[in-house]
């Protein structure tokens, strides 16, 4: 028997921090409820407007993401001797923080719906969006998931100023990404070369274009990984 | 039950805190590890709790290496830290939040707890004053009821009451099959409490011994003046020292007096000598 695995040590971890968590996540749900019945009633969403919904609805997430990892942040750097002596074994830590970013989200899409349905009964013509509508283009899904996972390891990792330094850092990714391609294009113009289809470079891109998504899921997930490699370092003071 | 073999461990290199330390901790007692400030005694603690690694040497707790912090090994011991960091909760919460992690955990000696320091626990924690928030996180760590319980300066910021009840807590609650390891400068107050004695000074263990073997060897009384002691400090009925125990009867051990004698360049290495042969 694997006894360093335990649903019920999870189930005792999440437990634990919804007693000590439960007034600042209710507190944060009033809120969060009463903002957006706030821009529903007050600043009255288009009635026939989902991309309206569909932007408040991913800025919200992006709030509800970034106090995620707050408490997150706060859990692996500020209670260390309580939070670390606890019998549970890392990747059942590990494994609740996870948990609770779905628990975020799950509780973020009822209180953004339970405020859309209240809008639906006074203004019955008002459209409702549907997770299909902010579907992303081009496998935007996967970026998505990159970035939330380099800003949840930079969390993870840095004490103060984690999401700046996450967001630094991918601005220098990219930065680097745009200057290495810009430099192929100009060595591609001055050699006259043509970057016509079925040329090996343009073949080059359509290839690197189709491992794009892959790629993305592969990174995050090996960021992922690293995450709980960060919280088993931390553990040791 | 703990083996500590030629372990070393320095925060900075080329500054050990610790030095090629052998130690053996054997289950069923308690023992008063000793030493001053800043002499690695909650070192020794972390690294026996498996929340520092030993930089050279092996440190093995119930077989086991402690930084693996396998689950079912942090279930077994009970590190209460010299600086708590209590939640923001109700003492009751508190109990409730971290309680059904310990298998061990016992209601009778909670209730005991509970009636004995007397604290009000269904207010918040942090309206608390730093006696009390040690005193809930006392009852929590002997309630928990772990077979090896580790305290840093549990006695820090408890006033001479509550001190007097955690002893006769201890006193009373801790089973013959579990073992305690109370680290403190403070060494009056574990008197009449411990079993063995362990001193950590210069980097080193200096000795880990039972107070009856030492009560054997030494005795600790009012010396005259021209009498060879060891060691000897004024006190207000006159002067005390450690001399070698002579006689077929077990002397008292006085701790604070042991231990300034075993801390004392003058006598450091006699005391040591005779302790350990």
């Amino acid at each position: 028997m694997d006894t360093n695995f335990s649903l019920h040590r999870i189930l005792l971890l999440l437990k634990a921090d919804w007693i000590e968590h439960r007034k600042n996540y209710l507190f944060s749900m009033g809120a969060l409820l009463l903002v957006w019945l706030f821009i529903i009633f007050i600043l009255k969403l288009k009635t026939t407007d989902v991309g309206q919904q569909a932007a408040v609805f991913v800025f919200g997430g992006l709030v509800t993401f970034l106090f995620y990892c707050r408490h997150v942040g706060n859990k692996v750097h500020k209670s260390i001797s309580r939070y670390y002596t606890l019998p549970a074994s890392t990747l059942e830590k590990y494994l609740t923080l996870l948990i609770e970013g779905c628990i975020f989200f799950i509780t973020y899409l009822v209180i953004f719906y339970s405020g859309l349905l209240v809008w639906k009964l006074i203004t019955p013509e008002a459209p409702i969006i549907t997770l299909k509508d902010i579907t992303f283009k081009n496998g935007s899904e996967s970026g998505i998931f990159f970035l939330t996972s380099l800003i949840f390891l930079s969390y993870m990792t840095f004490r103060k100023h984690a999401f700046l330094i996450a967001i630094a850092g991918l601005a220098t990714y990219i930065a680097v990404f745009a200057g290495f391609y810009v430099r192929i294009l100009k060595a591609i113009h001055d050699n006259n070369q043509g970057f016509f289809k079925s040329s090996f470079l343009f073949d080059s891109f359509e290839f690197g274009a189709t491992l794009y998504t892959p790629l993305m899921i592969l990174f995050s997930v090996i960021m992922l990984c690293i995450g709980y490699l960060k919280l088993k370092e931390k553990e040791l003071r | 039950m703990i083996q500590l073999t030629n372990v070393s461990f320095g925060y900075r290199r080329q500054k050990p805190v610790l030095q090629e330390i052998n130690l053996e901790i054997k289950p069923g007692n308690i023992y008063g590890l000793l030493g001053k400030n800043g002499e690695g005694k909650t070192t020794l603690l972390n690294i026996m709790s498996g929340l520092l690694f030993p930089d050279k040497g092996e440190c093995l707790v119930f077989n086991e290496m402690p930084e693996k912090r396998k689950a079912h090994f942090l279930q077994n011991i009970f590190l209460l830290p010299e600086e708590i960091n209590l939640p923001d909760v109700t003492g009751q919460e508190y109990i409730k939040m971290f309680a059904p992690f310990y298998p061990t955990f016992s209601n009778e000696i909670f209730e005991a707890c509970k009636e004995s320091f007397d604290i009000d626990l269904t207010a918040p924690l942090r309206k608390m004053s730093l006696g009390q928030k040690k005193k809930a996180a006392i009852m929590l760590a002997l309630s928990a009821n772990t077979p090896l319980l580790l305290m840093d300066e549990p006695t820090n910021g408890l006033d001479i009451p509550s001190k007097s009840i955690f002893r006769k807590l201890l006193a009373s609650h801790i089973s013959e099959e579990q073992t305690v390891i109370i680290s403190t400068h403070q060494v009056r107050d574990l008197e009449s409490l411990i079993d063995s004695v362990i001193i950590l000074d210069r980097k080193e263990i200096l000795f880990n011994k039972p107070l009856d073997e030492i009560s054997r060897k030494l005795d600790f009384r009012k010396v005259e003046t021209e009498e060879a002691s060891f060691y000897s400090e004024p006190s207000p009925s006159g002067t005390v020292g450690v001399v070698v125990n002579d006689t077929a009867e077990k002397s008292i051990v006085s701790l604070e007096l042991l231990f300034n004698a075993a801390t004392s360049s003058a006598s450091r290495s006699k005391i040591k000598d005779i302790i350990n042969h």
